[in-house]
Order: structure tokens, then sequence, then C-alpha cells
């Protein structure tokens, strides 16, 4: 893994209206890396993803990616959301073509390379299929295909797996390691499964209850490649109780605040 | 192992439904509300309910009239006409307003209170502003058109789900491209629905107004039988104006149905 930063946000915050939503908040992520944030239900993941996407901005605070200041979206980085965000009139190849279209890419160009990502995530039968003709878990793979033939340096995922059924979700995990590995490109990824954080992540970021801080980094003690076959281990079912332990007391600040 | 390899994620979910046989549902309810006509002015056997074939008869004998022909046509000419201003006028400025959150919010709340109101009280300003003829009944009806179509496709215009354009952000489309890509395709289901509603609704106040105004349209002709107690002839035209209103409502409701199926399947919080 290369320890050339990719992400560094220091110190960002962010408000809606009078809630304090975020922060201050620090976080650093490396490329090859893969760092998961989890955190209970809206202590602020995905304004954080949407931050460093930018797809948002900050009140206060900095994020660099790659070393440049970050001012808006980039090409670089996919961003993956929870629900797959498929174009229901396009065919599943037009769909994942789409992020090539936006970039200007010819037609005949875009739709070789779409095949090629639809090849990856296994989909490569469905092409000429319509979204609302495919499972969640294919509507998320084409997701992801379109996230992938961009060549991202960095994806940033929003609980992409969340409305997935847990075996789709363990073959979902795989597949995402198995395409990271390859790629060697950067990710964040934001969820609420503690076994997926830990059977995906290299490190992982535990959130405080609003306004969402880093309360605890926990490296993953697993060796890379990993399947989800590794979530039966010692080493995973520490890791799994410790962030636990963490999040629970979170939730219940969060629950208390919320009544 | 790789996604492809298992069954259990490769299912497609949406199976194509098996066209379905025999006489189409519409149909049969038609063939019996004939029926019911048809047995009831036999029962009545009155000179104020004719009977279908009465009716058909007055109409083709209608139908050879020189003066009913052209009514007929000035009641088409005029539907078209105000139905294309509708689609057109409506569509465009529905847009614009959905898209305009500070003008949806200001003139929204107007357009629902006008709407509201009986169209027919507003017609006197019609005929204030536009005087007796073909200006003033093509303006009602396209009064009676054009306000739903506005409210319902700016409303579809305003609701676009707002992950598709988060997507679009963060690949940095330009505004034309979010509009051309994501913003209409999005709201072509409204749009196509928006059609159907409205042609029903244009029409009839095309019919308000010739009644009220002609001398010349189906809506005028309607009318002038009543006080000469011209049953067949007024039963012969409501099954004209049926008739001319059918092939335009089947056509539309099919486009609605074909654009639905294309361009109105979310999957936006859907998954399986």
């Amino acid at each position: 893994m290369s320890a050339q930063p990719l992400i560094r946000s220091h110190d960002v915050t962010r408000r809606f209206g009078a809630v304090e939503a975020l922060g201050p908040l620090s976080l650093h992520g490396a490329r090859g890396e893969f760092v998961s944030i989890v955190g209970p239900s809206g202590c602020g993941k995905s304004t954080m993803l949407e931050i460093v996407g930018g797809l948002q901005r900050p009140d206060s605070g900095s994020v660099f990616v790659a070393g440049v200041p970050l001012e808006g979206p980039r090409d670089e980085t996919a961003i993956v959301f929870q629900d797959s965000a498929t174009l229901p009139w396009r065919t599943v190849l037009d769909n994942v073509a789409f992020s090539l279209e936006a970039r200007g890419v010819a037609r005949d160009e875009r739709r070789d390379i779409a095949r090629r990502g639809l090849e990856t995530v296994g989909l490569a039968a469905f092409a000429a299929h319509y979204p609302a003709q495919l499972s969640g878990g294919m509507r998320q793979r084409v997701a992801l295909a379109r996230a992938l033939v961009t060549e991202p340096d960095l994806i940033l995922a929003d609980e992409p797996f969340g409305a997935l059924d847990e075996q789709t979700r363990l073959l979902m995990s795989d597949e995402l390691l198995a395409v990271v590995d390859r790629l060697g490109c950067g990710v964040l990824f934001i969820t609420h499964s503690i076994q997926e954080a830990v059977l995906l992540s290299d490190r992982i970021l535990v959130m405080s209850a609003r306004p969402g801080r880093i309360v605890d980094e926990i490296t993953v003690p697993l060796e890379r490649p990993r399947t989800s076959e590794v979530l039966s281990s010692t080493a995973a079912a520490e890791c799994v109780s410790r962030i636990w332990a963490l999040i629970r007391r979170e939730a219940q600040v969060a629950m208390q605040g919320a009544s | 192992m790789t996604l492809s390899d298992s069954a259990l994620a490769d299912t497609p979910v949406a199976p194509a439904r098996p066209a379905s046989r025999g006489v189409p549902p519409p149909l049969v309810l038609g063939i019996g509300l004939l029926a019911a006509w048809w047995a009831i002015a036999a029962l009545v056997d009155s000179a104020v309910m004719p009977t279908p074939v009465t009716a058909v008869e007055r109409l083709l004998v209608n139908l050879q009239s020189t003066r009913f022909l052209d009514s007929a046509a000035d009641t088409v000419l005029r539907l078209l006409t105000a139905y294309v201003g509708v689609a057109v006028v409506g569509a465009v400025t529905g847009f614009l307003l959905g898209l305009a959150r500070f003008w949806a919010a200001a003139v929204s709340p107007l357009l629902y209170a006008v709407y509201s109101v009986p169209k027919i009280v507003l017609f006197p300003l019609f005929l204030l502003f536009l005087g007796l003829g073909d200006a003033s009944q093509v303006g009602f009806a396209f009064f009676s058109g054009v306000l739903p179509m506005v409210l319902l496709v700016s409303a579809a215009a305003a609701a676009v789900p707002p992950l598709p354009l988060k997507l679009a952000a963060s690949l940095r489309m330009s505004t034309p491209a979010v509009i051309t890509k994501i913003v209409l395709p999005s709201i072509l289901p409204a749009f196509a629905g928006a059609l159907r509603l409205t042609f029903g609704l244009t029409f009839l106040g095309l019919l308000i107004a010739e009644m009220f105004t002609g001398v010349s349209g189906l809506g005028y002709e309607l009318l002038r039988n009543v006080p000469l107690v011209r049953m067949g002839d007024i039963v012969g035209e409501v099954v004209l104006v049926i008739l001319i209103a059918l092939a335009p409502a089947i056509g539309l409701r099919t486009l609605e149905t074909r654009v639905r199926a294309r361009f109105g399947t979310t999957t936006e919080g859907d998954g399986r």
C-alpha cells in the first residue's frame, strides 16, 4: 500500500441553520487505503462524504485531495450513492457510460469502456436491460461499474450496500474488495454495518453523535486480500465488538439528544 | 468468486407481464353501456330518450348538412389550436416555474387559487376582452387546459429526485446537460399524464364556450337543439363528440403508458 496522502481534512465543520451537524473533524486517507466511517444515525457521515466529494462546502476547516485544496467535485473522484441512482430511461450499458458521456468521451469509445466495466462487475449479459429489470444488487453493481469506468483515484461510497439483503451485501463486498485491490485507488466508505466495515477496511473511523467528530480510529488487523470468510476469525470478532461498544455509547447519546 | 457466479444476485426482478388475451375490458364495458342504453330507451319508449339507432340515424342525417360539417370542423380546428397552445405554453411555463424555486413559491398558490375557481365565472372576462367569436372560445378552451398543465409540469420539475442531480453534480455536468439528460426525462411521465388530462379539460372548455357564444361549433349545435327538443339530434351530436374525443384520448393514454414504462420507473429507494 502506498503512503501517499490522498485525502486530508482539517477541522471541518458544517451547520444547517441552528443545527451543528459536523465537526470539527479531521481525517486522512492514503492511495490504496480503504477507510470506513461508522457512527450513529444523523452524526454527519454522509455530510462529511459529500464535503470530501466537493458536493458541499464546509463552513470552516480545509479539505485537500491529492494535495490540492478542494474547490468542488473533481474528475478523479467517483461517488457511489446508497441508492444506485441509475437512470431508469437508460439501458444498463448507457447508465455505465453516463459518467464518461458527462466527460465528453465519444459514443463508441465510452460504450466500449462501459462494456468492459460491466464485465468487471459480472453484468455483461445485462447490457441491454433497463434498471427496473434488475435486482437491487445488480443495480448497485451498475452504479459501481459507472464509478469504476472513470478510473478514479478516489471512490466515495455512501452506504452503497445499505438497501441490499445480507447475502448480496457480502457478495458485493467481496467484489468491491477485489476491484479496489486491482485498481489501487483510495476509498472512503460510509456504512451502518460494523461487520461490513471490518470486512472491507484498512482503518475504521468511529464518529460521535451529532455534531460528528472522530472518537476512535481502529486499524483492522486482517491481511489482504480478504473475502467475507475472514468475518468468522477471532480478530474480526474482536474488532466488531470494540466498535460496537463505541457506537452503542454514541447511539445512546444520539437517542437521548433526539428525545 | 465473482457476483456473476451467483444465481442469487443475477436474477432479474421484472419479468415481462404476459399480454392478456380476449376482449379488452373497456370494450366489454362500452358494449354493456350501449346495451343498457338500448334497453332503457326501449323500456321508457319516450321522445326524450332516443335509442342508439335513432341517435346514429339523426347524426348521419346531420353529417350530410354542410352547415353541420362546418360546425364540426370549426370545433376540431379550435380544439386543435387551443390544445397545441396548452401543450406548448403550459409545458414550457410549468417547466420554467418548476426550476425557479422563488417563482414557483410565489406563483403556484395563485395558480391553485385560480384553478379552484369554477372556470365558467371567468368566461365573461374572455367575452369582454376577446369578443364574441373564435378568439374568446379558443381563449377559454386554452385557459381551461393550461392551468393544470402548468401545475402538473411545474410540480414534476420541482420534484426531480435529488440523487440523479447529486450524481450530475459529482460528474460536473453543465446546467444544459443536467436539464436535457436528467430533468427533462424525469418529467416526461408527468407531462404525458398532463397531456391526457388537459385534452379533456380543453375540449370541455371549448364546448362550454361554444354553447354560450357560438354561431358555429358542436357546442352551439347541441344547445340549438335543446329548445326544439330534438333529442335524437342532441344525442347524435353527443355521440359525435365522444367519437372526436375517443381517438386522441386512446392515443394519449397509450402514449402515457409507454412513456411511464420507459421513463417513469424510479429505482431510487427500491433496493431489493
